[in-house]
């Protein structure tokens, strides 16, 4: 283990989930120099596992306003920034017949003191707009929620962030914090692909690591009050619904069906759990949501589940109680608490505000630091955000029109970049026909996306998501992946790839997704066996 | 609808069933609502690969110490030691004498051959498809090993990645130099499935043009002393494509075991379809078997549905066969448990586990329960008139134990002992 001293850097973030790297933009875009960390890959903690829902604030009205407030207004502010990364899906708030019948008309009347607009339909209208919906609702309102793809949502962050000057370490965990009395001086990080240790200065750091904030302050010698919550989703690898579609009753198990690429997710559960790392979704969850959806839709009842996965909310507040607790952020300067001097902590929050977040964050630090700089994360676009004509990139690049929609769709006008670094026809050659991503995606993506492991590629371009769960992808990734990196052994590489999908799909197996299973089983199984020479 | 055997599923255990019983002169209808694992499988046909994860070197041998110790083993119902191994050789080889004109398979029962998968691991067995002999490592000896790579090709793209897992599992020596060269065979020029791929090549020109640049490649690179080339090597017309390559290249050449979608495993079933047929067997695609009709403990007749057309038929016949495979076939899952739905019973229960693989290989012990005759037992007792063979059976996991056709083939022909004994 080596202990080596790295240049002095101004900001440490910890923590590259939507919060962190959203900061991380912020900061560099007021012309900070930071440096983000992340123990895992990017958008790998609640980010990477969460309903994906940009909300209209519609949910949080009756319960948590200054949150549905908070929702809003960023709502507006990240179509503006990111529509390209956004699905304007729009939102069905729906009241089946034995829902609350004095909730819809509490609702709309807190939606109007908030400001979240919301329209009430007729309930034959709703039909025509999901007819899938189940017979017999009461009532029915129509609002402003989108779904924004949170991996390239992050993704997207550190990119610009990096632009303007910032670094990003994936696989890089804060092991403690060096302190110089009651100064926070840097951290000691351990490499988590090389297995190196070693030590990185800063002016200043901050913890933006969403349920493990309590670990990590701890470790800091700080207290933050945070409760990890854990929420259970499923996928659907088809849509039944192309709305948002919300139920008119106090939150509760299962009650939100999400549009999300191809898929369907359905959501969610609500458990406080001890040790974010050990929260996984459970049979017994999979079946309350089950139930939950087929009221929404008899259509669930037959319909094949290919994944189930769980996120741990960061609630700020100790013994904060699942759903009764505010989705608020809180801030605290360690300083101030007499703790901890040139350390901060965010806890709390929704991806939809994790922008608002990052603002006000870099406002406090950067006025503690003596710095003045505006704002600017609510009007420079993301990348990708300037339009382009799909049709014109097919033409112009001579690209497969199926490709060329499927690159535009993750990446709006990256596709260009994308596009250009293609040199033969067989670069549009589809690596995953599942969710259509093309060689050219996948290698652009190793090499201009942070990416430092295979699995990566799961989040950053969306391989093995579909519904054969990497069985005819794995392989094409992996040799795009040498071609690129030689230097990994790829056998261990294509042990953890099939055990990351079989990890999803062990509390949903059933007769289809089994048979799928067998089927990567017997391709697989020989890179499993011990060597026999 | 009436026949005297009556055999359910088109797989090669039902094939191979079928086939011999026409032979003998019995009419024989076989069901079969499309194809099965016996489509899925990698080329080779596999007695006995592993016990207990060790590698298995001659699987006759190894076969009688299977059935001679563990009587629950489903080798077990082959015969006690020397039993099992005659019945074993006996099926193969009438097996690969009957199916040598529509396709050659080769290898021995005594040793295993150890052959190059698509994916570079290797696989233990001791048949192949004759395309696939000249990969068995055993044989390797200091080559030079040219990998063709099609360029045009889904899948087979990844010859870095082969390298690498291959020479990982190779002893030292076997291989001391590895060239890569891609190319683009006949077909669409971008990337399309494995069998689009081998059915442009069942045709003799395109064949010979695939042959010559092979040749060609030869000449710029010197030393080579054989040559690796993804499964693709034609569907109908392999033997004539093969003879093309062998004549063109002056080297040996093998096809690498497939994986998912597999041409040799189609092009298995095109040979057992055309063998069945060639024996007389009257053939049924596309009718899924529903239910058996049994009064006291005999089946009188069989209800098929047309899965298209969805009209039902019934067929009556003196006895009936199942051979609709596993949970890839005819076996359903249903929540957590195995049913068979012809008798209407449930078989086992699935448990799962957090290793992906246990979990699977639990799942695919779980099978039909047959008497020492292989007579479908319910409750303990013998069905008269009603066999189960191949991969029904359960009580093997094909992948870890490197079991399959083998077993298959060797159930069949005992349940055809049965019947006509
Ligand atoms: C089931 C579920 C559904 C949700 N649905 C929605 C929704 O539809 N809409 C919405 O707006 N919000 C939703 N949320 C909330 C939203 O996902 C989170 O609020 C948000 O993603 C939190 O982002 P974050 O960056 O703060 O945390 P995270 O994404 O968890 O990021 C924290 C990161 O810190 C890293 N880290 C931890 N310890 C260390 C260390 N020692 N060193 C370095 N790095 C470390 C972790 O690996 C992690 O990547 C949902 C949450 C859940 C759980
Ligand atoms: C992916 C994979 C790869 C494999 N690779 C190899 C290999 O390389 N070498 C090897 O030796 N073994 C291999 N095995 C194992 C081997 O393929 C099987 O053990 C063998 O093919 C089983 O043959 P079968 O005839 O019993 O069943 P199947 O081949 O599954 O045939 C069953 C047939 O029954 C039909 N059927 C199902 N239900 C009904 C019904 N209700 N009515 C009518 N018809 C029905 C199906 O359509 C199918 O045609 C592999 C298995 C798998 C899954």
């Amino acid at each position: 283990m080596s202990q080596e001293v790295l240049v002095l850097e101004r900001v440490i973030i910890i923590g590259g989930g939507a919060t962190g790297a959203g900061i991380a933009r912020d900061l560099a875009l007021r012309g900070l120099n930071v440096i983000l960390l992340e123990r895992g890959d990017l958008a790998s903690g609640a980010t990477g596992r969460c309903h994906a829902l940009l909300h209209s604030g519609g949910r949080y009205v009756v319960k948590d306003p200054e949150s549905a407030r908070e929702c809003v207004s960023e709502n507006e502010i990240l179509r503006r920034i990111a529509p390209h990364i956004i699905e304007d899906t729009g939102g069905l708030f729906v009241s089946l017949p034995h829902d609350p019948d004095d909730y819809p008309d509490k609702f709309a009347e807190c939606a109007k003191k908030i400001g979240v607009k919301l329209r009430e339909l007729d309930v034959s209208d709703a039909y025509s707009i999901e007819p899938m919906l189940r017979k017999g609702i009461k009532r029915a309102f129509w609002a402003n929620d989108a779904v924004i793809d949170p991996f390239r949502l992050v993704i997207l962050n550190v990119l610009d962030a990096v632009r303007h000057g910032a670094e990003v370490r994936t696989y890089t965990e804060v092991i403690s914090f060096l302190r110089e009395g009651n100064h926070v001086i840097g951290v000691k990080v351990y490499d988590r692909i090389h297995g190196q240790t070693y030590v990185i200065k800063a002016d200043f750091t901050v913890i933006a690591a969403g349920a493990w904030s309590g670990i990590l302050a701890e470790k800091a010698g700080a207290k933050v009050p945070v409760t990890a919550d854990k929420g259970t989703l499923l996928v659907i690898p088809y849509r039944i619904f192309n709305t948002v579609i919300n139920r008119l009753r106090p939150p509760s198990d299962g009650d939100i069906i999400v549009p999300h690429q191809l898929a369907n997710i359905i959501g969610t559960t609500s458990i406080p759990v001890n040790d974010p790392d050990m929260a996984s979704p459970s049979r017994d969850e999979v079946a309350r949501m089950m139930n939950a959806a087929v009221e929404l839709s008899p259509a669930f009842a037959s319909v094949r589940v290919i994944r189930a996965y769980a996120g741990c909310r960061p609630l700020a507040g100790e013994g904060a109680h699942g759903r009764e607790a505010s989705r608020t952020f809180t801030i605290i300067d360690h300083e101030k608490e007499g703790e901890i001097w040139s350390l901060m902590t965010i806890v709390g929050g929704k991806l939809t505000t994790y922008r608002l977040m990052a603002e006000r964050l870099s406002e406090m630090l950067i006025s503690k630091l003596g710095i003045r700089s505006p704002c600017a994360t609510h009007k420079e676009p993301l990348p990708g955000a300037d339009g382009i004509n799909v049709e014109e990139l097919i033409k112009k690049y001579k690209v497969p029109s199926l490709v060329a929609r499927n690159i535009m769709r993750r990446w709006g006008s990256l596709a260009v970049d994308i596009v250009n670094s293609a040199r033969v026809p067989l670069d549009y050659a589809v690596t995953c026909a599942c969710e259509l991503v093309s060689r050219a995606e996948v290698r652009y993506a190793i090499r201009n996306f942070f990416v430092r492991k295979p699995v990566d590629l799961i989040r950053r371009v969306g391989v093995c998501m579909g519904p054969c769960q990497g069985l005819s992808c794995i392989l094409p990734l992996l040799s795009e992946y040498v071609k690129e990196k030689p230097d990994i052994d790829v056998l261990d590489e294509l042990r953890e790839l099939v055990k990351e999908r079989w990890k999803g799909s062990a509390p949903v197996l059933k007769a289809a997704q089994l048979r799928q299973w067998l089927l990567t089983y017997t391709l697989f199984y020989s890179a499993f066996r011990r060597r026999t020479k | 609808m009436k026949a005297d055997v009556v055999v359910i599923g088109g797989g090669i255990a039902g094939r191979m069933v079928a086939t011999l019983l026409a032979k003998k002169g019995l009419t024989v209808i076989l069901v079969t609502r499309g194809l099965g694992a016996t489509a899925l499988s990698s080329g080779s046909f596999d007695i006995l690969g592993f016990i207990d994860g060790r590698l298995v070197r001659d699987p006759l041998e190894a076969l009688n110490r299977v059935a001679t110790n563990s009587p629950e083993h489903v080798y077990a119902l082959l015969g006690r030691g020397r039993e099992a191994c005659r019945i074993m050789c006996k099926s193969l080889g009438l097996f690969k004498d009957m199916i040598a004109r529509y396709l050659k398979i080769e290898g021995t029962f005594d040793k295993n051959m150890i052959l190059p998968t698509v994916i570079g691991t290797l696989k233990p067995c001791a048949y192949a498809q004759e395309t696939m002999k000249s990969g068995d490592v055993n044989s390797f000896n200091g080559e030079h090993l040219l990998i063709i790579t099609l360029k045009n090709l889904v899948f087979h793209e990844g010859s870095e990645l082969f390298e690498r897992i291959l020479v990982s599992g190779l002893t030292p020596g076997k291989v001391e130099r590895i060239s890569h060269v891609s190319i683009k065979a006949s077909g669409p020029s971008l990337t399309c499935s494995p069998l689009t791929l081998a059915k442009a090549l069942d045709k003799e020109k395109a064949a010979n043009r695939f042959a010559n640049e092979i040749s060609k490649i030869l000449a710029s690179i010197p030393g080579v002393t054989r040559i690796a080339i993804p499964p693709v090597l034609g569907v109908d017309n392999v033997h004539v494509v093969y003879e093309i390559l062998r004549e063109n290249v002056s080297l040996p050449v093998f096809e690498l075991l497939s994986s998912v979608p597999s041409v040799p495993g189609i092009r298995l079933c095109r040979a057992l379809e055309r063998m069945s047929r060639g024996a007389g067997v009257k053939i049924m695609t596309g009718w899924e078997a529903m239910k058996a009709h049994v009064e006291g403990n005999v089946v009188r007749e069989l209800s098929v549905r047309h899965e298209l057309s969805g009209s039902i038929e019934r067929i009556a016949g003196e006895d009936f066969v199942i051979a609709y495979g596993h949970i890839l076939g005819g076996l359903q899952v249903l929540d957590d448990s195995v049913y068979e739905p012809l008798l209407g019973m449930t078989l086992g229960s699935i448990t799962i586990f957090t290793e992906p693989f246990k979990t699977l290989s639990f799942a695919l012990k779980i099978g039909i329960k047959v008497d020492d005759d292989m007579r479908v037992l319910i409750g303990g007792e013998p069905i008269g008139n009603l066999y189960a063979c191949g991969a029904a059976l359960g009580g093997v996991d094909p992948a870890r134990e490197g079991i399959g056709m083998g077993l298959a083939l060797s159930t069949a022909y005992k349940v055809f002992t049965s019947l006509t004994s």
